[in-house]
């Protein structure tokens, strides 16, 4: 019950009763014929729309539900709330309304269910906008080329599988590989090159503790204030898990229709693939491959297909998705991975055996792609990765004679050499994404050969000596390559200069 | 082995016999006992009410915490003829005294409740 002042109390009854149903004329009502694990079956109810809400009036409880299955003779309906409550017998009454959120400013910095109610013990949002959960994409003609950056910070993702704003970019890998990990620095990105895209992250029966050590990590990053966390852990129904990404793809899209920026974070859509699987097979659904129902596909192309840059007169919006998936023993020919795969613009495949090799973010470069490519990287990266790919390709091809050290040729040698510091400088700890210009000039520095003589386990500290000696030297010149424009001959004289001088004190 | 006929299906034959004034009732029942559905013999009751709608046959159900008075039986006949025009209505009348006022109506699968005791439960569950 709500605190009710003595002095507002005739107010506040006047406006209860205002707000009460008012029967007018015969309306449509069913009955609960059956229920049982998150379902209920209604019979009546002829005139329910697929995806229709429901209220299950039972007792003195109203509990909403959404029709899912339309037969000929009932209605599957998944139950939103406690299903103990719910009997047979029940009347379900339909809502004359499709699920929708409250969207807006207000759910930022919030953790909410998929239903908009706050789960950070904070205020009942107050929004006066709300989005339908299930809604269609935006048509071809209202959309535009991605042609923006979405900065990672990632050095290994910024310089070789560039993301653009409006992209969907597949994470995909094996437990314990560091997707989340890349997600969440992306986050922090946003918040500290103050790009002033919003961030969503939705979490998608994740355990609350990891969905609690996230939240302390981004208050802590100061990122916080930019992100919604809509949140859902195992022990919530299938339901929930089911409509987390789409009512988040919802508050996503009030900032993009509204001529904002957003990232959205689907972590993950392999759980989310499970818990449709199970909610169908309840729903007597018939199972296919892997006993996923049909349309599990339809699931998550209809879900991304949100994702979008829009054109200049819808505003220019963007909504980025990065969705997650996860592999069992780097399979990404599974059912659900090549079906994702497909819908997605690129992948960022993690490799556990490069995790454990140290080579951490574990991305492989080889399997990895942006089919966006150039278009959204910033003139400053682009002018310097074209290099790093293909001396990463030479080095892979290479890295199985560097035991042969002293019985290569010189080019061979220099190959490998360049190789293994460019692997050393792509690693990057946890929580410490780059900028474009720190990006910009260490892998200019090493792709040029600088650090050729640099011990292969001190690149990344030249890296940060170098870093910090442009800063203090040439702040504006940096801070001019930190907008995007390729650096001119003058300014790269001038790291050349100092890239030569730090490398001389971490020689071999 | 006997296909499963849906309820709609069964209720659409079983109005258009007494639309047409033609036995069923035992056609139907030994269906029902056959195919093991006797279980849903209440649902079909309500499925063939609905299906006689289109037939001109319109069956109300009316629950009052008191007996109805000429007056509002003669109202509720007046909206249910403006309701469904060209029907024959047949009202039936149960008494519940814990509605505590006003009347519930069911008619076709729908519903007209402005009972008392809908409007309380509506108050509380909008937790004022």
């Amino acid at each position: 019950m709500s605190e009710i002042s003595v002095t507002e109390l005739s107010k506040e009854l006047r406006d209860a009763i205002a707000g009460l149903e008012a029967t007018e004329g015969l309306t449509d009502v069913g009955i609960v014929i059956r229920v049982g694990d998150g379902v209920a079956w209604v019979h009546g109810l002829t005139s329910a729309g697929y995806s229709e809400m429901l209220v299950i009036e039972s007792g003195d409880q109203k509990i909403e539900a959404f029709a899912l299955n339309l037969m000929e003779d009932e209605i599957g309906a998944v139950i939103l709330g406690d299903e103990s409550a719910v009997a047979a017998g029940d009347k379900v009454r339909l809502k004359g309304t499709l699920l929708e959120v409250p969207v807006g400013e207000a759910l930022l910095g919030r953790v909410v269910n998929p239903l908009g109610e706050p789960l950070d013990g904070g205020p009942a949002i107050e929004t006066k906008n709300h989005g339908l959960v299930e809604r269609e994409a935006i048509g071809v003609m209202g959309r535009k080329g991605v042609n923006e950056p979405l900065m990672t910070g990632i050095m290994a993702i910024d310089t070789m599988i560039p993301i653009g704003r409006g992209q969907r970019e597949l994470i995909i890998g094996d437990r314990q590989t560091g997707k989340t990990a890349i997600a969440v620095d992306t986050m922090i990105n946003q918040a500290k090159q103050k790009t002033g895209v919003v961030n969503i992250y939705v979490a998608i029966g994740q355990k609350l503790s990891k969905i609690a050590r996230l939240v302390e990590r981004l208050k802590d990053e100061g990122v916080m204030d930019q992100t919604i966390i809509v949140a859902t852990s195992p022990a919530d129904p299938a339901s929930l898990l089911y409509l987390a990404p789409y009512a988040a793809t919802a508050m996503g899209e009030y900032f993009r229709d509204n001529g904002g920026h957003a990232l959205i974070i689907y972590d993950d859509l392999t759980k989310h693939a499970v818990a449709y699987r199970q909610m169908s097979l309840l729903l007597r659904r018939p199972p296919g491959r892997e006993a996923f129902p049909g349309d599990v596909f339809y699931l998550h192309s209809r879900l991304l297909e949100r994702s979008a840059k829009l054109s200049d007169d819808l505003g220019g919006g963007s909504l980025t998705a990065l969705p997650i998936i996860e592999t069992q023993a780097g399979d990404i020919s599974a059912y659900v991975p090549t079906n994702v795969i497909s819908i997605t613009d690129g992948q960022i495949f993690l490799e556990t055996d490069l995790f454990y090799q140290g080579i951490r973010p574990a991305i492989s470069v080889g399997l990895s792609v942006s089919r966006v490519g150039g278009s959204a990287q910033t003139k400053a990266v682009k002018s310097v990765s074209s290099h790093l790919r293909l001396s990463l390709a030479q080095f892979r091809e290479l890295a199985g004679f560097a035991q042969f050290g002293s019985d290569l040729d010189d080019d061979t040698r220099q190959q490998i050499e360049r190789g293994q510091r460019l692997t050393e400088l792509l690693k990057q700890p946890q929580y410490q994404p780059l900028s474009v210009w720190e990006q910009t000039i260490s892998v200019y520095t090493v792709t040029s050969g600088f650090f050729d003589h640099v011990k292969v386990s001190a690149v990344r500290e030249a890296q940060e000596a170098l870093i910090t000696r442009l800063w203090t030297d040439y702040k504006d010149d940096m801070r001019t390559i930190n907008k995007g424009d390729k650096p001119t001959d003058e300014q790269l004289k001038k790291i050349e200069k100092v890239a030569e001088s730090v490398a001389k004190g971490f020689e071999n | 082995m006997i296909g499963r006929i849906s309820r709609r299906k069964l209720a659409d034959y079983a109005a258009q016999a007494i639309a047409e004034k033609r036995p069923f009732m035992k056609q139907l029942a030994a269906y029902l006992v056959v195919s093991n559905r006797i279980k849903e013999a209440s649902l079909i009751v309500r499925d063939i009410e609905a299906a006689l709608t289109k037939h001109g046959i319109v069956i109300a159900d009316i629950a009052a915490a008191r007996e109805l008075d000429a007056r509002l039986r003669a109202e509720i006949n007046s909206f249910l003829s403006k309701e469904f025009a060209d029907s024959q209505i047949y009202l039936r009348t149960k008494l519940e005294p814990d509605l505590i006022g006003g009347l519930r109506l069911r008619v076709n699968g729908q519903e007209l409740d402005n009972t008392v005791r809908r409007r309380l439960t509506n108050l509380k569950a909008s937790k004022v």
